[in-house]
């Protein structure tokens, strides 16, 4: 009796998977998401991530600003031989002296880049917030702009980098690798807590901290500000550049996800709650009835008072 | 030292000697040329780091490659360790020894202060300062062409501040308020430099000096130079400009970019070319000569004058030709049409008196314009690309129709005036070699057509045939939808005509409208207080309204909310463009409200008017349309708001919302169908 039960359980297994096997094309279901790679496999990615440590940043500081109490430091320094990370550093005036916790924060997929802004404004408030934050230019936006990307469209950025699985590595990999990369610049060149150093994203920003946040040890915390698996148009990645696969391993760290029920390029159900489902603790996530990009106060007062308990 | 041979450079001769090292003049017996070694003083590198250092700063400035910019070649070591750095030779003069023999011709200060000035400019592109821009550093060769020698040299010998090396190199004359005060210095310390030694050139002096050290830093920090003025009669104004802006002790006044510079030299450079500056040293010397012949006999004199005169005026204008076509034609190969514009109009010239056909296609493309009725006065603005975004100054040509009228490429603000008629103000692009038709339909002054615009008939991005309609210029205000509060609005059913819908159900009329109320419990959109819009935001977009309150509004003014096939029509006409203005998204955020600085009054933004001349299509807040692209039970909203990144703009990213849902981005504006319009 109790082994035919047995094996009408198996049938049973054995049909959904079947089932589950034939989802259509066109729902565009990642393998990962289902089952992200093992620890072996995972451990062969982090090859892709690595870098010169010893290379000299020959930091250039273009200007200097002040913006009601925010001193921004706009500069440059060398993550690989043949790429420069330009970015703003974000500090409040009259900082102690003392060892400081920071934030890097990765903007989403404007042509501006760092500079846009929208992204300004985030970078100023999270450093009234106590934290130094290094806002840097993603490889193909705002200072790093090239020939790849000209009209920014949706239907460009995804044509030519989000939908092309060599080139979306290949840029994934440089963005993992300036990421180390600032936070090297962050405890050697300015100084701050190694201990406490934060990454932030905004929307690809933040599909960008899920792949770095699970490949780079040392943040101490995870943000992730409108992100998610796909946006409503990707449609596939190598495995080794696909969040799938990194969102689980960011714990022990904490994770925290802000994201809008409204929101039509990361939708809740098919790309930001699986995710969240593959994230471990300690996680947060924090719905607002809102769409992809707007934050309401309360929103960004909870990211704060998050950043104050986990980040600081 | 002369005579050896070190690694594969034979020692010709010392060609000097300073704080920098010393520099031998030697041939490369690989290469068979001849090149300058320069041999850093050994205490300068004279640990690994120090060396590494130096090795990176020599490999970052030789990757400059300009014609004001001296070549480097390699970095080398002799066998005892001694770095030394391969270099082009050049023969010539450095600027400094030109200046021992007193202040220079006018002329030629601009010339070599316009050089210095290209070379620096590249180098600041690149993210490189020079520290230390000062005569010595200038090398000016036979064939006068400026070269810069020691890029990024300073930046080892630690000359960002006042050292040892620095005094012995004479270098602290030179030094900016900021560098001698030891602090970070960007590109701003060389342009402070360059007008130093502008200063110099011209007057033959230095404008900060001292007995000794601390009395130049003295001077450099608190003194204001001698004007030139008193120093030397025939400078003409512009140099005087460039000293006394190069020489603000506050960064933030002083030019912020050595192009700012190099723009006043060029178009002095070129008044110099086509002989419209003439010095008083020179107007001197043409009386003098008047006076030699004033005796001669009166007929040959007149026949000579006019004879000279022809001479110089057509001989002054085929100069000015020819100037001006060189110039133009590597800013034909590099897009620069600003630039090209600029040069035009600074010549007095027109486009299509140019001599070189070719050139005008590849510089220009033609406009055509109609209009209904015809006879609109068209008057156009440049928009200016450089330094930043701005309108240029108005300039008509002509009532319509205008048929071919020949533009340099770039982009235009166009008015259309006519009498009787709301004046109608859009965007165009001017492609090099292409012809563009516009045709607008203007709308007569009445009050129904007020504050709206004709999008006559056409198809909008998916291919979807619309009809003609019009459409507000602006986005609703709170003083506009004051009217309608007053009006009673909230109060008459007759203005909801549509099902109401509360949290997802079907609800009473009497029981709906009264959650539409502001923040006193006054019928009235969300963010108002006291039945009143916040203080002095009457021209903002209304916002804290919800579908069903923009479309009460729109039943009570004889209008309608748009469809998703005319607001995207509205936005971006039926061209491939990426955003409502054209295709510049590099300049989105002077263009359209984006990025947290809450809503701005309408029209805020004008260079970011649509092609039809809607303004805020894209920012400021996001605009409820009729239909729904989604779920029949949401209503759409789109063109991204000013709490949004830009790309929300674009069609791909509009969203949802349930039609009583209020939120402080989101506004709307109206349509009317073109049946109703007289």
């Amino acid at each position: 009796m109790k082994r035919s039960i047995f094996l009408a359980i198996l049938v049973l297994l054995a049909s959904i998977t079947f089932l589950v096997g034939k989802v259509p094309q066109d729902e565009r279901k990642c393998q990962w998401l289902d089952k992200p790679v093992d620890d072996l496999t995972f451990k062969t990615f982090l090859d892709f991530f690595k870098y010169d440590e010893d290379l000299p940043f020959e930091v250039q500081t273009l200007n200097v600003k002040e913006h009601e109490g925010v001193k921004r430091e706009h500069l440059s320094f060398l993550s690989t031989p043949d790429e420069r990370v330009f970015a703003h550093l974000y500090s409040v005036i009259g900082t102690s002296p003392k060892k400081e916790p920071a934030l890097i924060f990765l903007h989403g997929g404007v042509a501006a880049g760092k500079d846009a802004p929208h992204y300004e404004v985030y970078s100023e408030l999270l450093a009234r917030g106590g934290w130094r934050v290094l806002s840097i230019d993603l490889k193909y936006f705002g200072e790093r702009g090239t020939s790849l990307l000209t009209t920014f469209t949706e239907d460009e950025k995804h044509e030519k980098l989000y939908n092309n699985p060599p080139a979306y590595l290949a840029w994934m990999t440089q963005c993992v690798k300036d990421i180390s990369r600032s936070i090297d610049f962050l405890i050697n060149e300015k100084g701050v807590d190694p201990n406490r150093i934060g990454l932030v994203g905004f929307s690809r920003g933040a599909v960008v901290a899920e792949v770095a946040g699970g490949a780079e040890k040392r943040l101490c915390a995870v943000v992730l500000l409108h992100g998610g698996h796909f946006d409503a148009k990707e449609r596939e990645h190598l495995p080794a550049a696909c969040p799938a696969n990194y969102i689980g391993r960011i714990s022990p760290r904490p994770l925290l996800m802000i994201n809008g029920t409204r929101d039509t390029d990361f939708f809740k159900e098919t790309s930001v709650d699986p995710l969240f489902e593959l994230a471990k603790d300690p996680k947060k996530i924090i719905w607002i009835e809102a769409g992809h990009a707007a934050m309401p106060e309360e929103a960004r007062s909870s990211l704060l008072k998050w950043l104050q308990e986990y980040a600081k | 030292m002369i005579g050896k041979t070190v690694s594969h450079y034979k020692i010709l001769e010392k060609l000097g000697g300073g704080g920098m090292g010393v520099v031998y003049k030697a041939e490369d017996t690989k290469l068979k040329r001849t090149v300058a070694l320069k041999f850093l003083p050994p205490d300068l590198t004279r640990d690994d780091e120090s060396k590494v250092r130096f090795i990176q700063e020599a490999q970052a400035a030789s990757a400059l490659q300009h014609s004001n910019i001296c070549t480097i070649h390699e970095v080398d070591e002799t066998e005892d360790g001694q770095l030394f750095i391969v270099m082009a030779c050049y023969e010539g003069d450095t600027l400094k020894k030109k200046m021992e023999q007193g202040p220079l011709e006018i002329e030629n200060v601009v010339n070599i202060a316009l050089q210095v000035g290209k070379g620096l400019s590249k180098a600041h592109e690149k993210g490189i300062v020079h520290r230390d821009i000062k005569p010595a550093n200038v090398m000016i060769t036979d064939g006068r062409v400026v070269k810069i020698l020691d890029f990024g040299l300073a930046k080892l010998t630690g000359q960002t501040r006042i050292t040892k090396t620095a005094t012995t190199m004479g270098t602290i004359a030179y030094m900016s308020p900021e560098q001698s005060r030891g602090e970070t210095v960007d590109q701003r310390t060389d342009v402070w430099a360059l007008g130093v030694i502008i200063y110099q050139m011209v007057t033959g002096q230095l404008p900060f000096k001292g007995e000794y050290d601390q009395a130049v830093v003295y001077s450099i920090l608190n003194d204001d130079p001698e004007p030139i003025d008193n120093l030397r009669t025939d400078v003409p104004a512009e140099i005087q400009e460039i000293v006394q802006k190069s020489l603000q002790k506050d960064v933030e006044l002083r030019y912020q970019r050595v192009g700012d510079i190099i723009g006043i030299l060029e178009a002095l450079k070129r008044k110099f070319d086509s002989g419209q500056l003439v010095t008083p040293d020179q107007k001197k010397e043409h009386r003098r000569k008047r006076k030699k012949y004033v005796y001669a006999t009166l007929a040959v004199l007149i026949v000579s004058v006019i004879a000279v005169a022809l001479f110089l005026r057509l001989g002054s204008k085929a100069r000015r030709m020819n100037a001006l076509l060189e110039q133009l034609h590597p800013m034909v190969e590099a897009a620069q049409f600003d630039e090209a514009f600029k040069l035009i109009n600074d010549s007095g010239l027109a486009l299509r008196n140019l001599k070189t056909k070719d050139l005008v296609v590849r510089l220009g493309g033609n406009l055509s314009i109609q209009t209904m009725p015809v006879g609109a006065l068209v008057t156009l603005a440049r928009i200016n690309s450089k330094p930043d975004l701005s309108k240029g100054e108005d300039f008509s040509i002509g009532l319509t129709p205008v048929v071919d009228h020949l533009l340099l490429a770039g982009e235009y603000l166009i008015n259309l005036s006519c009498e009787g008629m709301n004046s109608l103000e859009f965007l165009v692009q001017i492609d090099p070699g292409e012809s563009l038709e516009v045709n607008r339909t203007l709308l007569e002054q009445k009050n129904e057509f007020s504050g709206m615009v004709r999008i006559d008939e056409g198809v909008n991005l998916d291919g979807q045939s619309i009809p003609a309609f019009l459409i507000d210029k602006h986005e609703v205000t709170n003083a506009e939808f004051l009217d309608f509060v007053t009006a009673r609005g909230y109060n008459e059913e007759k203005f909801w005509p549509e099902d109401m819908m509360i949290a997802g159900v079907l609800t009473p009329w009497e029981s709906a409208v009264q959650k539409f109320v502001d923040k006193t419990g006054i019928s009235g959109p969300r963010f108002w207080s006291g039945g009143r819009y916040p203080e002095g935001k009457e021209n903002h977009p209304v916002v804290g309204i919800s579908w069903h309150e923009a479309k009460a509004y729109c039943q009570w003014a004889g209008k309608n909310l748009p469809n998703w096939g005319q607001w995207w029509r509205a936005a971006l006409g039926e061209k491939e463009s990426t955003k409502p203005w054209g295709g510049d998204v590099r300049t989105t955020h002077l263009r359209a409200n984006f990025g947290f600085r809450g809503t701005q009054p309408v029209g805020s933004y004008p260079l970011g008017v649509s092609l039809f001349g809607c303004f805020d299509m894209a920012g400021n807040v996001r605009e409820w349309l009729l239909d729904s692209n989604a779920d029949r039970k949401l209503r759409t909203v789109v063109g991204g708001s000013w709490k949004d990144p830009d790309y929300m703009f674009e069609y791909s990213h509009a969203e949802s919302f349930d039609p009583d849902f209020a939120s402080e981005d989101i506004g709307f504006r109206c349509v009317k169908i073109i049946s109703q319009e007289k």
